[in-house]
């Protein structure tokens, strides 16, 4: 405990740790959707994308951010796309955005004047560089998600399972799946700055694939995978203080202890052998519900 | 016999993936007291051409008229539950409830009507025991039932059924088959099926899609029909019916 305080009188550890809060408010929400809606993939693709923009806003001295920002959006949104128009080779187009951003990115620092310091933040990510500005824009874009997510929970769900059904009951399918792209998009940018381009994909994941071995109630997985996202990025955080490691793999391996924790509990504590197309099945209560 | 309206006509479309014509020149009409069965071989075009009058797809030409009241959800769909990522964190309560999304409209949370809406459903297709289970945890059966309440809830005017009895144990198979005897009459029902032997005292009307529709209207199912129908070359299994290959079909 005394090292916290002792933490807490910098400000910039305070504005860290308010940009931990904020980043695992989003992991929850927004971390939720990405795995249950598989875009895993994807998120890896526009983060990594977003490095091309990043790139050349620093060559043009323009906050790296903004570019990042404006590509993460674009590639988001065009890989949404391709997935409706040319199905299965919407994998490869995510490759190829992936890879493409990245050379574009480091080309663009290479062409800069000078060293280059901040490369290193960029793509493994510095919670202690956060400034203020950051996370003030971190605070409008999370509460902005939560209205967006609690006006149209139901919508975001049911697109999220089943697109077509929700298209047959009149919910504008398109422009949710647009919404909820800009959203991963957003975060990917936002959460660049805690953890790196390389690992912002196990923010992202870690916390709701946790969740989802503990619970399996929507709700539950969101709020759970918020709590686990604090105890990664804060208890992370505090490692690499005390073992003045760097502070995003810090995260992202307590996050895979964390992990490792949960699926012991899960097989040993629980014993759960965890869920199989063979597992047990609910048909002792089915057949007494379809007798009476 | 009363003058039955037109709910749905379908004319002349043509469709297909990529550039291969998947549905040439398919008309069908279905009228207000239809028990149509879509048969065909696999990759034949029959959940293509559901597709298309449900609106997911769009024909290359051709044209959809669908004369319902035009109300969010007025459409019933049942799609195949094997399509379903099971490890997704839904109850069977949740997944029935999305069939009030229409009905809801947006930026409402659902209501204590929709719930009770719900819950008649989950009786009607003896679901009530197992409304709090993660549907994960169901058999093929159930989840399919899951499905259909889903498709009732929100009061469709008419309901589309993608092989509804594939693969389900007997118990849910009597469930269903009851399910649809009770909305017959009520509402039109369309079933997309490679078997029609458990649709045998329901089903009027026969369409059988094979890139092009054959339509077979009448509710007698006479053997001379069974292989007029499936003329097209596709293997008929049934109950007490030899598993038998038809010869290729001249039209």
């Amino acid at each position: 405990m005394s090292t916290l305080a002792e933490l807490w009188a910098y400000d910039f550890i305070r504005q860290a740790i308010y940009a931990a809060l904020l980043a695992s408010v989003l992991c929850g929400v927004i971390g939720t959707f990405v795995v249950v809606k598989r875009l895993v993939f994807i998120s890896g693709g526009v983060s990594h994308a977003a490095f091309g923009g990043l790139g050349v806003c620093y060559y043009l001295g323009v906050e790296p951010l903004l570019g990042a920002g404006v590509v993460a959006i674009v590639s988001a949104l065009f890989v949404a796309a391709s997935g409706r128009r040319w199905g299965r080779s919407q994998d490869a187009v995510i490759g190829i955005l992936w890879s493409v951003g990245m050379a574009v990115g480091v080309v663009f620092v290479a062409l800069s004047p000078g060293y280059a310091p901040n490369l290193m933040t960029y793509l493994f990510g510095n919670i202690l560089t956060v400034s203020h500005g950051a996370v003030m824009a971190t605070f409008v874009f999370t509460v902005v998600v939560l209205g967006f997510v609690l006006m149209f929970f139901k919508e975001f769900v049911a697109v999220s399972f089943d697109e077509e059904f929700a298209r047959v009951q009149g919910v504008p399918v398109g422009v949710f799946m647009a919404i909820l792209m800009v959203m991963v998009a957003l975060a990917v940018v936002l959460l660049i700055q805690l953890v790196g381009i390389i690992l912002v994909i196990a923010l992202l994941t870690i916390p709701p694939v946790i969740s989802l071995t503990l619970t399996r109630s929507f709700v539950s997985v969101i709020l759970l995978s918020a709590l686990i996202g604090a105890v990664m990025t804060l208890g992370g955080l505090v490692l690499s203080y005390v073992f003045d490691l760097p502070s995003g793999p810090t995260m992202v391996l307590l996050g895979a202890l964390l992990m490792l924790l949960a699926y012991v509990w899960q097989r040993i504590v629980r014993g759960d052998p965890g869920r199989s197309p063979e597992g047990p099945k609910v048909d002792s209560q089915d057949a007494a519900a379809s007798t009476s | 016999m009363t003058q039955q309206a037109t709910l749905v006509e379908v004319r002349d479309i043509c469709f297909g993936y990529e550039r291969k014509p998947v549905l040439e020149a398919v008309s069908l009409e279905i009228f207000s007291r239809d028990f149509l069965a879509i048969i065909g071989p696999n990759g034949g075009g029959k959940t293509t051409l559901v597709k298309i009058i449900l609106g997911l797809l769009r024909p290359w030409s051709g044209s959809v008229t669908v004369n319902l009241s035009g109300r969010r959800g007025a459409i019933g769909y049942v799609p195949q539950f094997a399509d379903f990522d099971e490890s997704f964190p839904l109850k069977v309560f949740d997944v029935v409830q999305m069939g009030r999304l229409g009905a809801r409209g947006p930026r409402r949370f659902y209501s204590q009507d929709d719930n009770r809406e719900v819950e008649k459903a989950l009786d009607r297709l003896g679901l009530g025991a197992v409304e709090g289970a993660y549907i994960g945890d169901l058999s093929g059966g159930q989840l399919q039932r899951t499905l259909i309440a889903r498709a009732l809830v929100g009061q469709p005017e008419i309901l589309f059924l993608d092989e509804p009895l594939g693969s389900i144990d007997p118990e849910s198979r009597v469930a269903v088959i009851e399910a649809l005897r009770e909305l017959h009459g009520r509402i039109p029902v369309v079933v997309i099926t490679h078997d029609i032997t458990p649709f045998a005292g329901l089903v009027e009307q026969i369409a059988c899609v094979n890139r092009e529709l054959y339509y077979h209207p009448g509710s007698e199912l006479t053997e001379e029909m069974l292989v007029q129908v499936y003329g097209c070359p596709v293997e008929l299994v049934a109950h007490g019916v030899p598993h038998r290959v038809l010869g290729e079909h001249r039209h």
